[in-house]
């Protein structure tokens, strides 16, 4: 049933469920995605720390919720954290690849229930037609994250061999007394850096605007840590429809076939990254 | 700001962060040298001479990270403030959004 439409059946109320914990302090629902369905099929995979994961309806939609704490994991534990990101990431995927358009929750979304009145169902009540804009809006697509990489060594290499100043730099350093050469190496690396550094503006930019033509929704990303010689130039989350894929990989190929460049790809996955808070803001663009 | 030293070894931890600002100084000086003598405000003798005590300088550093074995540990330092910095840039030029803000949603 969507937007506008006049739906005859009574509005369902929600009871909210386990609103206070043994010892009266109010508990929580930990939220994995709003899908869409009324009556979806119950979920048979355990959710974190193999909690039951069951649905909580409202119209068309419904949250994927487990009952616990009524607040986020403790992430001292590495180890423990990366098995229960997992695990979320996990029962997110299942229901996407089941039910389709869904608005994955990142990990660690967790609603603390009240006693009297449901605090989700009322924040899906509340916020229903954005949800249901939003989930229009994701309809056929998934997130791919796009990193490119530079080879510093061949890029370095390049700079060197385009820049005349540097290469008049390079050739006069035999000449000069020993303290001379040395502060001229330094300006030699200074300058290589600057160059660097303009080109790898360039670059970003390029790059963007190239695959920003092959994709519905691009988001930039802070530039995570390389390899070893390596240097991450750009990172993106990039949401993508079906019918663009191809297109989306064929410009990801050219890219990692230019000497000094690499590509990684991550996905198709749930589009974590073109979700807003559970705010009820719209999503951009 | 939390500058974390790689090395459990109190003397050595506390060894690399002094040599570590000692390398800091020594590229900030580098870099005024280098600004002058872009500048032409240096004559031949005076980049010459301060090219020469530099290099003494940064073989220095080089020796001393060596012989007390806290390479390692300067790089810890070094890596620390550059985070801390990149993190106080962000802050102040992209401030945190209602996402990020936290996951828990009041009570109605």
């Amino acid at each position: 049933m969507l937007d506008g439409q006049h739906d005859s059946r009574p509005a369902p109320t929600l009871a909210p469920s386990a609103a206070v914990d043994h010892d009266g302090h109010p508990s929580g629902r930990y939220v994995y995605c709003i899908a869409p369905g009324s009556e979806p099929a119950p979920l048979e995979e355990a959710g974190i720390d193999g909690a039951v994961v069951y649905p909580v309806a409202w119209r068309d939609l419904h949250a994927l919720v487990h009952d616990g704490p009524a607040e986020p994991y403790q992430v001292a534990d590495p180890a423990l954290t990366a098995e229960r990101i997992l695990r979320h990431h996990q029962i997110v995927t299942s229901a996407w690849q089941r039910l389709g358009a869904i608005l994955p929750m990142r990990f660690n979304t967790v609603i603390v229930e009240d006693e009297v009145r449901g605090v989700l169902a009322a924040w899906l009540e509340e916020n229903y037609s954005s949800l249901r804009a939003k989930q229009a809006a994701l309809a056929g697509k998934a997130e791919y994250g796009v990193q490119v990489f530079w080879e510093t060594a061949v890029i370095l290499r390049e700079t060197f061999a385009a820049n005349p100043e540097i290469r008049q730099l390079e050739a006069d350093l035999a000449s000069l007394p020993r303290g001379t050469a040395y502060l001229r190496r330094q300006q030699v690396e200074l300058i290589a850096k600057r160059e660097v550094d303009a080109r790898a503006l360039r670059d970003c930019q390029g790059l963007t605007d190239r695959l920003r033509r092959c994709v519905d929704l691009l988001r930039v990303e802070k530039p995570r840590q390389a390899g070893e010689g390596q240097q991450q130039l750009l990172n993106l989350a990039c949401l993508v429809s079906r019918e663009r894929e191809t297109d989306l990989m064929q410009e990801l190929a050219q890219i990692d076939h230019q000497a000094g460049y690499a590509v990684r790809l991550v996905g198709p996955m749930p589009p974590y990254s073109f979700c807003s808070g559970m705010t009820g803001r719209e999503l951009p663009g | 700001m939390i500058i974390e030293i790689e090395d459990n070894d109190l003397a050595n931890g506390l060894l690399g962060l002094v040599v570590a600002i000692v390398e800091i100084v020594k590229d900030t000086l580098q870099l005024q040298a280098l600004r002058r003598m872009e500048a032409g405000s240096l004559t031949a003798l005076e980049i010459d001479r301060l090219g020469e005590a530099l290099m003494k300088l940064d073989s220095s550093i080089e020796r001393l990270k060596l012989d007390l074995g806290v390479a390692a540990s300067v790089q810890s330092v070094r890596d620390g403030l550059d985070r801390a910095i990149g993190q106080a840039v962000d802050t102040m030029f992209a401030p945190l959004d209602e996402d990020e803000l936290g996951r828990m949603i009041p009570r109605c």
